[in-house]
């Protein structure tokens, strides 16, 4: 049986010795991949953590889950049940344990609520309305300061706290508070005692015990219920609505449940996800236990339903992370299809140079597996090397957690870089010494020629083929988490590129050849002819454009995210800035003195809020927008906003016109606004525009063409443009209003963790494709470095000056590498336009559509960096040619 | 160059107590000691040695390839050992021309662009390059190989290529280092019989190294350099 050759130790000793420059390169660069794709992991899951905590976060109210309890049917004579508190206590415990377990490990303590339906106050005409609600978290009501009055007390008399009410009889009183907003906007005062009846004009007896201001507005349990807060206030068919809630207390809250029928009240406990505790990983079963949550049918059976939006928020979240690891993965392939090519470059260069002594030991008898496997050794030590500093940087950096590699991503890299010396050596000694027959005969060789040509057609027409598919597949599905065909489009179509370039190439130098021939001087004919011989190479070539491609792709995707970032912002703002108060008609006089403020361009005050949007066909929820259109027109003219199909369409006679999203097409015959308790017909003109990033459908009428309908609806916002807008709209402001502005939004949205940590790749790619670019252009140069100092050589004995062999030198060595960055250039930016618009960039913008493609205008200066170690390279070899013995160096001879 | 023209017997090489050694410490090699010669113009010098006798160093400092530890060397009556890299640019531009034993061709440039490449140095105009680079083929036999390049010559193909570019630019010296060097025995004798032919057609003077003992017959005058000394 024949044994595995040994290696020759002394042999292999020598070589890292004589080559640990090209070796330790060698190692650096599979050190920088492997951190690179090793880090990539678990920072990536570090960012989906910060981003699926963020989007719970920002999800809000929208997020909770909430409990809704059945209320026991109280026909007939009611007790007052002094442990009303306490029963609400219990009910939260009893629909926490209805939750499934890793459910209720997400969210905070609940928080109950037993709120009346709107009740109207009859004391002084129609138009307003009072709630009366119960609100508690673990540690009991919201703190309040009691500025008038006092805090609700018991109506039932000391021994009477389990009374036991008639039906017959009168109203039982339930003392409330009302904030100091809402006790304004209705208009009462602590000690009032207010007639109310509810929509079936039965009778509540409501008295007033305090006005409170909150101690801290912004206490979980106001969020159950806002109107505590603040009243609101509308006009609906002429009619003024005010609409407030009235706070119950601990000691009343048995009260309540007498006093009002229980048909009108609702009892439901509000669980409020904790963001930290959401993780990217766990948010797939989260969200399973919510949906079987809302679909398990437990409240026929208990008594208990669910309700929530959080499984839309983590689908949302879980979306907008599947797309971010996309457009990662597409920038990740590209890295490291362009770190693979250099090293396959490095081993090149490192076989070239031992081209002689692997030739001389398969002369003396070595064997092929011998040779393979000397250089196997020194191989994988390197890689091995390299990968430890690489894995050691990370986790260095990053801790245990940088243990989470993906395995088979750096595998890839250590394969390469393992085997790519030892197999091109084993080639270039089997080469040195095989007598490669030329057969005699013409048509043989031919054929020959012929079977190079196909093998070659047959290569290309796999890659171009893999391109397609995988532009097909991206238009086809999106960009998607660990789909691998998707997020190699750009590193396939940059190899297209980098093809196209290598067959080009010798077609474009052959007339320049031409050119130079027919003129008189030197240096443009020895460049030339030199670029023909040496510059065409395809693996430089490849490296190079691959690269700039990569760097054009990365910087475009960067870049046009934070322009879909500015739009976004922009639109969610609807302005330079935006004042967002309490509805009032006195903000019309709010929004002219912000227009008239130095620095202000415009001013518009507008109502945006929630309604419904009905039609023969269909009923949805939509974002009303009451404005005056004119000023509005004015507005968005003055900005880069979204103008839908016009304001100038919402004027004019007959039914209320609007815009609305999608067009009429999209709301069908009849379309009627719905708001409040107002019906209002409308005539869709066109298509509204995106309004302050509103996820539902736009709605947006004229604001005097709704009050002609008669619905007058007061503006609560007042948006501005202009460079004095934001000072401007802060100086209107009064306590309570929310003034938000451009800046602020878009800083919040470039600081969110998944643009952010894109940004943040994209720039890091960049660098590193830039190092790498750079290297191969090292890496290529110094393959071609003696026979360059050999033509050299030769010129200076012709007398060429010193000048005019550095100006040679840096044409030969520029040449190709302008062209590779010119082919990157161009792969790069239209694969980044016929790409963008399938990246899904917009769900991580907060865009509603796709932004539009940004190239910026430095990427070619960026690129063309790499050329810059051209000059320094020249200069190098062209001082190494001074140095050599010129004697010497022609002595030496070589080939010609 | 110089200006005034040199008549034929005028010597065109004169060379002055040159000396020249490799290497520092205990044992440096002396290849050249002291060395006294002159040439004199037209005149087709064989220079004869063993193999490290000094040949090619002597015709390394001659040409300005090299510098001198000591001594002087003055080409067609300029001091080349005095020219600083630019000088001796020019002077091999201008004045001296080499053929090397390895032919030092470039291999990218066709054979009529490499014979080509003195007169682009002087900026030759096109026409005239061509018509003097055609005529220089025609000299060596090679003007039906004008368009191939260097790898794909026969090695005596390769080396009057490299005499037809060492005439090109009309120099007043040839420097030829063992031209026949790598040629068998027939290729050799036809590249000395040319160079004795061109030497005598193009009116230039010729130092040569060789071993060859045809090439010294053809010669005007045989110098033998042994141990770092010149002698006849």
């Amino acid at each position: 049986m024949r044994t595995l050759p040994r290696p020759h130790g002394p042999s292999v000793r020598g070589r890292l010795r004589t080559d640990r420059g090209l070796l330790v390169l060698t190692a650096a660069v599979v050190a920088l991949v492997t951190a690179l794709l090793a880090a990539v992991g678990p920072l990536t899951v570090r960012t989906a953590d910060r981003a699926v905590a963020a989007s719970v976060r920002d999800a809000g109210t929208r997020g909770a889950v909430v409990a809704t309890v059945a209320q026991p049917d109280s026909r007939g004579p009611r007790r007052r049940d002094p442990g009303s508190v306490e029963r609400l206590a219990g009910d939260v415990e009893s629909a926490r344990s209805r939750m499934p377990r890793v459910l209720a490990a997400a969210v905070r303590p609940g928080v109950v609520s037993l709120t009346s339906k709107p009740l109207q106050l009859t004391d002084a005409g129609p138009g307003r309305y009072l709630r009366l609600a119960y609100v508690a978290t673990a540690s009991g009501p919201p703190s309040v300061t009691w500025v008038d009055g006092e805090a609700p007390a018991s109506s039932a008399a000391p021994g009477q706290e389990a009374v036991v009410v008639d039906a017959a009889a009168p109203p039982w009183p339930v003392q409330v508070g009302l904030s100091t907003s809402a006790a304004s906007a209705l208009g009462v005062g602590a000690g009032d005692q207010l007639e109310v009846e509810d929509e079936a004009r039965r009778s509540v007896d409501v008295r007033v015990s305090g006005i409170f201001s909150p101690v801290d507005p912004d206490d979980e349990a106001w969020l159950a219920q806002p109107g505590l807060l603040s009243a609101t206030t509308g006009t609906t068919e002429g009619v003024v609505r005010t609409s407030a809630t009235a706070l119950v207390g601990d000691a009343s809250l048995p009260d309540l449940r007498i006093g009002v029928p229980s048909d009108d009240l609702s009892e439901q406990v509000s669980f409020l996800p904790v963001p930290e505790d959401v993780t990217w990983r766990g948010a797939p079963a989260l969200r399973r236990a919510v949906v079987g949550l809302q679909s398990g049918g437990q409240g026929e059976l208990t008594g208990t339903g669910f309700d929530t939006l959080l499984d839309r928020v983590l689908d949302d979240a879980l979306t907008q992370v599947a797309t971010a690891r996309g457009q990662a993965q597409l920038l990740l392939v590209g890295l490291t299809a362009t770190a693979l090519l250099v090293l396959v470059l490095g081993a090149q260069l490192l076989v070239r140079r031992r081209a002689g002594t692997l030739a001389l030991a398969r002369e003396r008898g070595a064997g092929l597996l011998g040779l393979g496997l000397e250089l196997a050794v020194e191989s994988v030590l390197v890689t091995a090397v390299g990968t430890a500093l690489g894995l050691g940087a990370v986790l260095a950096l990053l801790g245990p957690e940088g243990w989470t590699v993906a395995p088979s991503v750096v595998l890839v890299v250590v394969v390469v870089a393992g085997l790519a010396a030892p197999v091109l050596g084993a080639v270039e000694a089997a080469r040195a010494t095989g007598a490669r027959r030329v057969p005699a005969n013409r048509a043989a060789r031919r054929a020959l020629v012929q079977a190079r040509a196909t093998r070659r057609l047959l290569l290309e027409g796999l890659v171009v083929t893999a391109a397609v598919l995988s532009l097909l597949a991206l238009r086809q599905r999106g960009v998607g988490d660990g789909d691998l065909a998707v997020g190699s489009v750009s590193t396939w179509w940059a190899l297209v590129a980098a093809l196209l370039l290598v067959r080009a190439l010798p077609l474009l130098v052959r007339p320049a050849l031409r050119w130079a021939r027919r003129t008189s001087g030197l240096s443009r004919l020895v460049v030339v002819a030199r670029v023909a011989e040496a510059g065409t190479r395809a693996l430089p070539l490849t490296v190079l454009t691959v690269a700039v491609a990569q760097l054009v792709l990365g910087v475009s995707l960067a870049a046009t995210e934070r322009a879909g970032q500015e739009a976004g912002a922009r639109v969610a703002v609807g302005g330079d800035a935006r004042l967002r108060a309490s509805p009032e008609p006195s903000l019309v006089r709010t929004a002219a003195t912000v227009a008239a403020a130095p620095g202000v361009r415009t001013a518009v005050a507008a109502r945006v809020t929630d309604a419904r949007l009905s039609s023969s066909s269909q009923a949805v929820d939509v974002r009303l927008v009451v404005v005056d259109a004119a000023a509005w027109a004015r507005l968005l003219d003055d900005s880069d906003l979204p103008a839908g199909s016009g304001p100038a369409r919402l004027e004019g006679p007959g039914r209320v016109r609007a815009l609305v999203s999608g067009g009429s097409a999209a709301v069908g015959e009849g379309a009627q606004l719905r708001w409040d308790d107002a019906v209002v017909p409308l005539d869709v003109v066109g298509t509204a525009p995106q309004v302050e990033g509103s996820a539902e459908p736009v709605v947006v009428v004229d604001t005097r063409a709704l009050a002609g309908a008669g619905t007058t609806a007061p503006p609560d916002t007042v948006w501005a443009t202009g460079p004095g807008a934001v000072e401007a709209v802060r100086a209107a402001a009064e306590a309570g209003d929310d003034v938000t502005t451009y800046a602020g939004v878009l800083a919040q949205r470039r600081a969110a963790p998944l643009p952010s940590a894109l940004v943040a790749l994209a720039a890091a790619s960049a660098l590193v494709l830039l190092a790498l670019a750079a290297l191969g252009v090292v890496l290529a140069a110094t393959v071609d470095a003696p026979a360059r100092r050999v033509s050299a050589g030769r010129l200076r004995s012709l007398g060429v000056p010193d000048r005019t062999l550095l100006t040679m030198l840096t044409g030969e060595l520029l040449v190709p590498v302008l062209a590779g960055v010119v082919a990157g250039l161009v792969a790069g930016a239209t694969c980044a336009a016929a790409i963008t618009g399938h990246l899904g960039l917009e769900v991580v913008t907060g865009e509603t559509a796709p932004p539009s493609l940004v190239v910026p205008w430095w990427v070619p200066l960026a690129a063309l960096l790499v050329a810059l170690v051209v000059p320094v390279l020249a200069v190098r070899e062209a001082a190494a040619v001074r140095r050599a013995s010129l004697a010497r160096l022609l002595r030496g001879g070589g080939p010609g | 160059m110089s200006d005034t023209f040199r008549r034929p017997h005028d010597p065109m090489v004169v060379v002055r107590g040159l000396t020249r050694t490799y290497g520092t410490g205990p044992a440096p090699v002396h290849a050249l000691r002291a060395v006294d010669l002159e040439v004199r113009a037209g005149e087709l010098v064989a220079v004869v040695g063993r193999s490290g006798s000094g040949k090619t160093t002597l015709l390394n400092l001659v040409g300005g390839l090299d510098r001198p530890d000591a001594g002087t060397v003055e080409v067609d009556g300029t001091e080349v050992t005095a020219l600083d890299d630019d000088g001796r640019s020019r002077l091999r531009r201008d004045t001296v021309a080499f053929v090397f034993q390895t032919f030092g061709l470039m291999p990218a440039l066709t054979a009529a662009e490499n014979v080509g490449v003195p007169l682009r140095l002087r900026r030759t105009p096109a026409a005239a390059r061509e018509e003097r680079v055609a005529l220089l083929l025609d000299l060596v036999g090679l003007r039906d190989h004008a368009d191939q390049r260097p790898g794909e010559l026969s090695g005596g193909q390769q080396q009057r290529v490299a005499i037809a570019r060492a005439l090109a630019g009309s120099p007043r010296l040839l420097i030829a280092d063992e031209p026949t060097g790598q040629l068998d025995a027939e290729t050799g004798l036809a590249v000395m019989a040319l160079l004795r032919a061109v030497v005598e057609s193009e009116g230039v003077t010729a130092i040569v190294a060789t071993h060859d003992p045809v090439m010294m017959s053809l010669a005007d005058r045989v110098l033998t350099i042994a141990d770092g000394r010149v002698g006849e």
